[in-house]
C-alpha cells in the first residue's frame, strides 16, 4: 500500500480528514470560519483531487481560492468569436468580443446568438425579443412567462424555440406563425444541428422528444431513466447529451443509448460537447470542491480530470473553434480558460459585470459563445 | 480495546485517534473493494466515501460495536452496486479512471480469477477470504440467508478453480 502523497490512502486521507476537521468545530463555525477554512484548504483539497499521475492540468492554486497569475480584467477572450454574459435576477445581458470590448445590451432576462452570430434573441418578463446588436430590436412577441430562447436553421429560414410555463413553443425568426409545439418539462430545448428545424425537447413526463417542428413529425422519444436538467447535442447532430445530477445519457442521433455517464459521489452541473468532436466537458460538484472532466464517448473507460478546486464551477462553454473551454468559477471570483495544459485566468469578474444595485451578479454563459 | 479509545478520542474531536482509525482500516477496505470493483479508482473512491460516511455518524456510533464490520458493509454494497451498474450499462464512471493493466494484488493468487465472478460471488470471497468473516457475519452484513452465503461460496470458488 502506497503511502507516498499521491497513493490512494494519501488522498483519501486529506479528503476524510477535511471532513473530519469541519465535523469536529461545527458546532461553533460561523460564516466568517468557513471562508477562511476554504481559503485554508484550498490547496489541500485541489492536492487532493488532482493527484492520480498523469491525469490532471493543473496550474498552481494559491492558498487564496483561485488560478495564480490570473488577469486583473478581461482584456480578450483568447479564442475568436463573441460571447453573451446573462446576469441573472435583473442584471441584465452583456456582449462581450474577443478584443475585450463589452457592452450591456439591455435589462434581459435571457439571450441567445441566432445561427450565424447576426442577431440575438433574448427574454424579458412575459416578451421575446429580437435583436440586432448594433442597431437594437428588431420586433418583440408579448408571451406570458416566456424564458429560454433557443435559435437556428439556415440565413434565410430559421426558428426559435422557448419555453413558457408547461409549453414550448416555435416561432419563425422574422416573428410570424407563434404555435405551440408541445408541453415541456422546464428544460431548455435544443435544435439538432443535423437536421432542420428539429427539436430535442423534456416532456413533464421525463421523456426526451425529437421532432420536426414545421411538420409536427416526432422522430423519437426516449425516457432516459431520470429527470435530465440539460440537453446538449454534438456539433454533428448525432449524439445528444442528457444531462441529470447522477448521470448523463447520451443518445444516439436514433435516440438508443450510446453511453451512459454516472458519478458516485458528485454532482453534475453541466455539460458540453466539443465542437467538432464527441469529447463532453462536465461540472462535477463533490463535497471537496469541483471539478472539469472531459469523457469521450467514442473510446468510453476513460474520464480525464481537465481542472479542479475548491468551491463551486457554474456554467462551462467551449470557444467556437473547440480551442479553449471557459469555466464560470464564481468561488474564485475567476474565469478560468482551458486548453490542454495551458490555464489563463482571468480575476474580478463580478467587477467586469457590476450591477448598479450592488447585488453580487450570477453569471450564465453556456452555449452562448458563438461565431468565429 | 484500543480501536473503542480511539472512537472515543475521535468523538470528541481528536484528529490523532480518528486518524489511527483510519490508518487501521483503509489497507481492507480499498483492497476489498478494489477485489470486488476490479477498478483501483472506484475502490478508492468507495473506500472513502465509507470513511466519510464513518465522520458523517460518528457521533452516533456505539463504542460497544466493532467498527471493521460497520465500514465493510459500506464498503462491500457500494462496490456491488457500481460493479452492476458499469456491467448493465457499459458505463463511464466519473472516478478516476485507471486503464486496465495487471493488478499486482492478482496475479499470480488465488484471487486472481475474482474477476470471472459475478459482483454478488466476489463479493462473498472478499469477505470470507480477505476479510476473513464467518459465512454467519457474511450474511449479516449483506442481509443474506446463510445458505445463500455458503452457496455463492462454494460456487466461487468452484469457477476460481475451473481450468481458463
Amino acid at each position: 500500500m502506497s503511502r507516498g502523497p499521491s497513493g490512494p490512502e494519501e488522498r483519501a486521507w486529506e479528503v476524510v480528514r477535511r471532513a473530519f476537521d469541519e465535523r469536529a468545530v461545527a458546532p461553533r463555525r460561523s460564516r466568517r470560519w468557513l471562508v477562511a477554512a476554504a481559503v485554508a484548504s484550498a490547496a489541500v483539497v485541489v492536492a487532493a483531487v488532482l493527484s492520480p499521475p498523469g491525469r490532471a492540468v493543473f496550474h498552481r492554486v494559491r492558498e487564496a481560492v483561485g488560478v495564480e497569475h490570473a488577469d486583473v480584467a478581461l482584456f480578450s477572450l483568447p479564442a475568436p468569436g463573441r460571447l453573451l454574459v446573462v446576469s441573472e435576477n435583473g442584471g441584465g445581458v452583456w456582449l462581450v468580443q474577443d478584443n475585450g470590448f463589452k457592452r450591456k445590451l439591455g435589462t434581459y432576462t435571457d439571450a441567445e446568438w441566432s445561427p450565424h452570430g447576426l442577431y440575438v434573441v433574448a427574454t424579458r418578463p412575459n416578451e421575446l425579443v429580437t435583436l440586432d446588436p448594433e442597431n437594437g430590436e428588431r420586433w418583440t412577441l408579448a408571451r406570458r412567462g416566456a424564458s429560454q430562447p433557443r435559435w437556428e436553421g439556415t440565413m434565410t429560414d430559421t426558428r426559435i424555440a422557448y419555453l413558457t410555463p408547461g409549453a414550448v413553443r416555435v416561432v419563425a425568426g422574422d416573428g410570424t406563425g407563434d404555435r405551440l409545439l408541445a408541453r415541456a418539462a422546464r428544460v431548455p430545448p435544443a435544435w439538432s444541428p443535423g437536421r432542420l428545424h428539429t427539436l430535442a425537447y423534456l416532456t413533464p413526463g421525463k421523456t426526451i422528444v425529437l421532432q420536426q417542428v414545421d411538420t409536427g413529425r416526432v422522430l423519437w422519444r426516449r425516457a432516459p431513466g431520470n429527470a435530465p436538467r440539460s440537453l446538449a447535442w454534438s456539433s454533428d447532430g448525432t449524439m445528444l447529451a442528457a444531462a441529470a445530477p447522477r448521470r448523463v445519457v447520451v443518445l444516439s442521433g436514433t435516440g438508443a443509448v450510446a453511453r451512459v455517464v454516472s458519478t458516485l459521489s458528485g454532482t453534475i452541473t453541466g455539460a458540453a460537447f466539443e465542437p467538432g468532436t464527441h469529447r463532453l466537458a462536465l461540472t462535477i460538484r463533490r463535497a471537496s470542491g469541483s471539478e472539469i472532466k472531459v469523457v469521450d464517448v467514442d473510446h468510453p473507460g476513460a474520464a480525464r480530470l481537465l481542472f479542479a478546486g475548491p468551491g463551486t464551477f457554474r456554467d462551462i462553454v467551449w470557444s467556437p473553434n473547440g480551442r479553449w473551454l471557459l469555466v464560470d468559477w464564481p468561488t474564485a471570483n475567476q474565469w478560468v480558460f482551458l486548453h490542454g495544459a495551458r490555464v489563463h485566468a482571468v480575476a474580478n469578474i463580478r467587477e467586469e459585470f457590476h450591477r448598479r444595485d450592488d447585488v453580487v451578479p450570477s453569471l450564465r454563459v453556456a452555449g452562448r459563445w458563438c461565431c468565429r | 480495546m484500543a480501536e473503542r479509545a480511539w472512537i472515543r478520542g475521535a468523538q470528541q474531536g481528536s484528529v490523532a485517534d480518528f486518524e489511527r482509525l483510519f490508518r487501521a482500516h483503509w489497507p481492507r477496505a480499498y483492497r476489498a473493494a478494489r477485489l470486488v470493483t476490479g477498478d483501483a479508482a472506484a475502490a478508492e473512491d468507495i473506500a472513502q466515501e465509507a470513511f466519510l460516511a464513518a465522520v458523517r455518524n460518528l457521533d452516533r456510533f456505539d463504542r460497544r460495536r466493532p467498527f471493521a464490520p460497520w465500514l465493510h458493509r459500506i464498503v462491500v454494497n457500494r462496490a456491488i452496486d457500481w460493479t452492476r451498474a458499469r456491467k448493465l450499462r457499459a458505463e463511464v464512471e466519473l472516478g478516476d479512471h485507471v486503464p486496465a493493466v495487471p493488478d499486482p494484488e492478482l496475479d499470480g493468487s488465488a484471487l486472481g480469477r475474482i474477476a470471472e465472478l459475478s459482483p454478488e460471488h466476489r463479493a462473498v470471497v472478499v469477505l470470507r477470504y480477505v476479510l476473513e468473516y464467518t459465512p454467519g457475519e457474511i450474511a449479516e452484513l449483506l442481509d443474506l440467508p446463510r445458505g445463500t452465503v455458503n452457496s455463492r461460496l462454494r460456487r466461487g470458488l468452484d469457477r476460481m478453480r475451473e481450468e481458463p
